[in-house]
């Protein structure tokens, strides 16, 4: 809590022979990260005794392997894809996802297994795969063919004499209809006017163009065919005239789709019969990548291997018994914890249960250095209260826990980020209810003012649209606060760090300029004249000096900017204020609004229900949103620039992760 | 019908400078923000959380705005209890009003910068906390502006007086 997880860092000796035994046990404890023990190499302390790693020999063949697997469940997606839930269904009521149970198999046995599923695959799909492609080729020729012969469809000449003769070459296409003059006159010079040209119009600015000429003159009338912009059509090998063409061209595609369908059926049932065991297989392989890939990281010396990593405090025990267990004693192991304060250490977060779906706002922001302040638990205390008070509404705050709770029983079974989401929301939209009793938000004003529930006024503190300024103060007084918080743990921090002049010099004299207004406001309620009244003086007199000299000693030149970022962020908050305000006062619009739509004869009651209906909803949603962001924007800006850096790597376990396959027991 | 004396005319128009200047200045920052952030989430639509929070930024300069014309119109008896408003106490509204609405403004440069930083954080994300402190820079002199609506406010008794 308030500090991530201790860790230590972890080497271990271990017999180059077992290393593999080992790896495969700290995945399956999911407990390490593994550092890279080749920077080592160039140490002077270590470079003597070290040497670079192999490669896994079996990285290759399960690099291969993948690929292929790959190759074919691409295909299998493409032809019977898998069904998959919709945004709504995945938020609420998604699909349990479907484990396929595999017995534990690895190494030289598991890539056995793979070459002879591969080769079944092989055996049944490779061949109608290989026609499906060709058949998909031939309709996409066969129909680019077609989209040229209907050009040509008006015209009832059989296709067969427009061919090249011994003499004469034909070229039959279309242009610009504002080209055939040009083309006329530059055929009569290249050709010496020894051509024919008969041309009819396909629409306003295209026509059909044939053209004539002698075979020596085909090479020029070619080029300047070419240049003009006239697209040829090829109509070789094709008899009889365009409509009969265009008929045999279709029904020739109707029986390649015949035949695609027929080739796609075997290719499903192969999908159907494979599919399962490919997916299961992928996920092995990739489990077996990530052991051999690990490889890499470590650092031989002579018969011996390094493995080097960080391991969580509370489990290095257990992970140093499973390495000495596996290693039948044959290791040499040390754990310690790092004080060099140039090494970057992995942080975990370590949080009550509650708290822990809050980290992904922290993480949002940035994860914390390990010695420094884990930020998430004030964090989500403060969201939730800055997020009450900017939506402030009760029913807005019921539909709100609604959600986070159908969200919670919904995807955030199977989805972490849908879980945290519902949690806040739940959280949030229980916190809203309160605040909303407070200022008596129940769809605005619908529930008191219309419908005249009036004993609800008792459950109020404040009407934010009457007591606006009472609102403003009190939230510039919460501002402050969360300010102040946030500058003592700057001071905790920098205490810790023993920077102790940052931690006196930096923020404290904000605290003391509060001390002064409040020994300025309690002299103008004591008596004048009266020793109080002196003390107060020497008081103020004393805290003045002294917050003038911390500002300057902090801040030197900048003096003044610091003043004026102080005030601007303490106005920041007035924030809260105004989008509650905001709430309350377009919840009040929709309310109005639907009252006068009532009088409208005989249909009012159905147009009072749609507005209320779609003005509330679109309310709580964009002050949902706003109140979000608003107040994720205070704690970023304001409050986390008093003590919060972040810039911490997150801890990344070597873990076994099973999202498609599950053990068999 | 119920009669306004011009002066709470006057300040009407300084709440409504107040919101309405300030309304475009945030409309425009975060239009701007919002294109380059589509083209973000267009390569990575994970990045949509940060990119999210960045384009909310350019709306504090309206919500000043709008707090500045709930001022003005609870000093000057528009909202609440109604209070004599005179043509000079109305013109203060209304320079009151003009303060917050053109320092709302600023919110154009802010969206400029959220937009740039959503660059930042498409490529680093590690880089999201500064890409934000950058971002706000521009609402330091929003905040001035509303800091002045308050003190002329004050000091002319048409608020705490």
């Amino acid at each position: 809590m308030f500090q991530p997880v201790r860790m230590n860092k972890l080497q271990a000796l271990v017999l180059d022979e077992e290393k593999n035994l080992v790896i495969k046990k700290l995945h399956e404890l999911g407990a390490v990260q593994i550092s890279d023990c080749r920077d080592k190499l160039s140490h002077p302390d270590w470079g003597d005794l070290l040497e670079s790693p192999t490669p896994s020999p079996l990285l290759r063949k399960i690099t291969t392997a993948h690929m292929s697997i790959n190759k074919w469940l691409d295909l299998f997606q493409t032809v019977a894809p898998e069904p998959t839930d919709s945004f709504f269904r995945f938020l609420f009521n998604p699909s349990k996802p479907k484990k396929i149970p595999m017995e534990e198999i690895d190494g030289e046995n598991l890539l056995e297994r793979v070459e002879s599923i591969l080769q079944k695959v092989v055996h049944s799909t490779q061949h109608p795969s290989e026609q499906l492609e060709k058949v998909r080729e031939d309709i996409s020729s066969l129909q680019s063919v077609q989209q040229s012969i209907l050009k040509l469809e008006q015209i009832e000449i059989d296709l067969a004499y427009i061919e090249e003769t011994a003499i004469t070459s034909v070229y039959l296409g279309t242009t610009l209809t504002k080209n055939i003059e040009i083309i006329t006159t530059e055929l009569s010079e290249l050709t010496e006017q020894t051509f024919l040209l008969e041309h009819t119009p396909l629409s306003p600015t295209e026509s059909l163009l044939i053209i004539v000429c002698l075979n020596q003159h085909a090479s020029s009338v070619s080029n300047f065919l070419r240049r003009i912009g006239f697209e040829r059509i090829e109509t070789s090998g094709y008899t009889g005239t365009p409509g009969e063409v265009l008929r045999s061209i279709q029904n020739r595609i109707d029986e390649l789709h015949e035949e695609k369908r027929q080739l796609k059926d075997q290719v499903v049932a192969s999908s159907d019969k494979f599919k399962e065991s490919l997916l299961a297989l992928r996920e092995l392989l990739q489990i077996e990548r990530e052991r051999a890939d690990v490889h890499g990281n470590l650092a031989l010396s002579g018969p011996l291997c390094m493995i080097e990593g960080w391991v969580p405090h509370k489990v290095t025990r257990k992970v140093t018994q499973e390495i000495e267990s596996i290693t039948g004693g044959l290791s040499v192991i040390k754990v310690a914890e790092s004080h060099n304060p140039d090494e970057k250490i992995p942080i975990l977060f370590d949080n009550p249960p509650f708290f822990r779906h809050f980290e992904i706002l922290t993480r949002l922001y940035s994860p914390p250095k390990y010695n420094e302040i884990d930020p998430t638990i004030l964090l989500s205390i403060t969201f939730l209260f800055f997020f009450a008070i900017m939506v402030t509404d009760v029913l807005y705050g019921v539909i709100t826990l609604i959600l986070g709770i159908l969200m919670l029983r919904g995807g955030g079974k199977y989805s972490k980020t849908i879980k945290d989401f519902g949690v806040i929301l739940s959280a949030g939209g229980s916190a809203t209810i309160i605040t909303g009793m407070a200022t008596g938000g129940w769809f605005g004003n619908l529930a008191i003012d219309f419908m005249g529930i009036t004993s609800l006024k008792n459950l109020m503190i404040i009407d934010p649209m009457v007591d606006v300024l009472t609102f403003l103060i009190f939230a510039v007084i919460v501002g402050i606060v969360h300010l102040d918080i946030g500058i003592i743990l700057g001071i905790i921090n920098n205490i810790k760090n023993r920077e102790i002049k940052k931690a006196f010099t930096e923020n404290l004299w904000l605290i003391l300029v509060q001390i002064l207004f409040a020994l300025f406001y309690l002299k103008t309620h004591v008596p004048s004249g009266t020793g109080t009244v002196f003390i107060i003086n020497i008081l103020i007199g004393l805290i003045a000096l002294a917050t003038l000299f911390l500002l300057i000693v902090g801040h030197k030149g900048m003096s003044f900017f610091a003043l004026t970022g102080a005030v601007g962020d303490t106005l920041s908050y007035a924030r809260l204020m105004a989008l509650g305000l905001c709430t309350a006062g377009i919840a009040l619009t929709v309310n109005i609004l639907a009252k006068m739509s009532a009088g409208v004869p005989l249909i009012g009651i159905l147009f009072l229900s749609l507005i209320l209906v779609i003005g509330h909803i679109f309310n709580w949603v964009i002050q949902i949103m706003g109140a979000f962001v608003h107040g994720i924007r205070l704690h970023y800006v304001e409050f986390f620039g008093r003590f919060y850096s972040g810039g911490g790597d997150e801890f990344i376990p070597f873990a076994l992760k099973r999202e498609v396959t599950e053990l068999k027991t | 019908m119920i009669e306004f004396s011009l002066g709470v005319g006057l300040a009407a128009l300084g709440a409504g400078l107040s919101m309405g200047i300030a309304a475009i200045g945030a409309g425009i920052g975060v239009g701007i923000a919002g294109a380059a952030g589509a083209g973000v989430i267009a390569e990575d639509p994970k990045k949509f959380g940060p990119v999210l929070v960045l384009q909310a930024l350019p709306q504090t300069q309206g919500i000043y705005g709008f707090l500045g014309a709930i001022l003005i119109m609870l000093g000057a008896g528009i909202l609440g209890a109604a209070v004599e408003v005179s043509i000079p106490l109305g013109l203060i509204c209304l320079g009151a009003g003009i303060t917050t609405g053109l320092g709302g403004i600023t919110a154009i440069g802010q969206g400029i910068t959220a937009g740039a930083c959503m660059g930042a954080v498409a490529k680093r994300p590690e880089s999201f906390g500064q890409g934000m402190v950058l971002t706000v820079m521009s609402e330091t002199f929003a905040v001035f502006s509303l800091l002045i609506l308050i003190l002329i406010l004050v000091g002319a008794k048409v608020l705490g007086g």
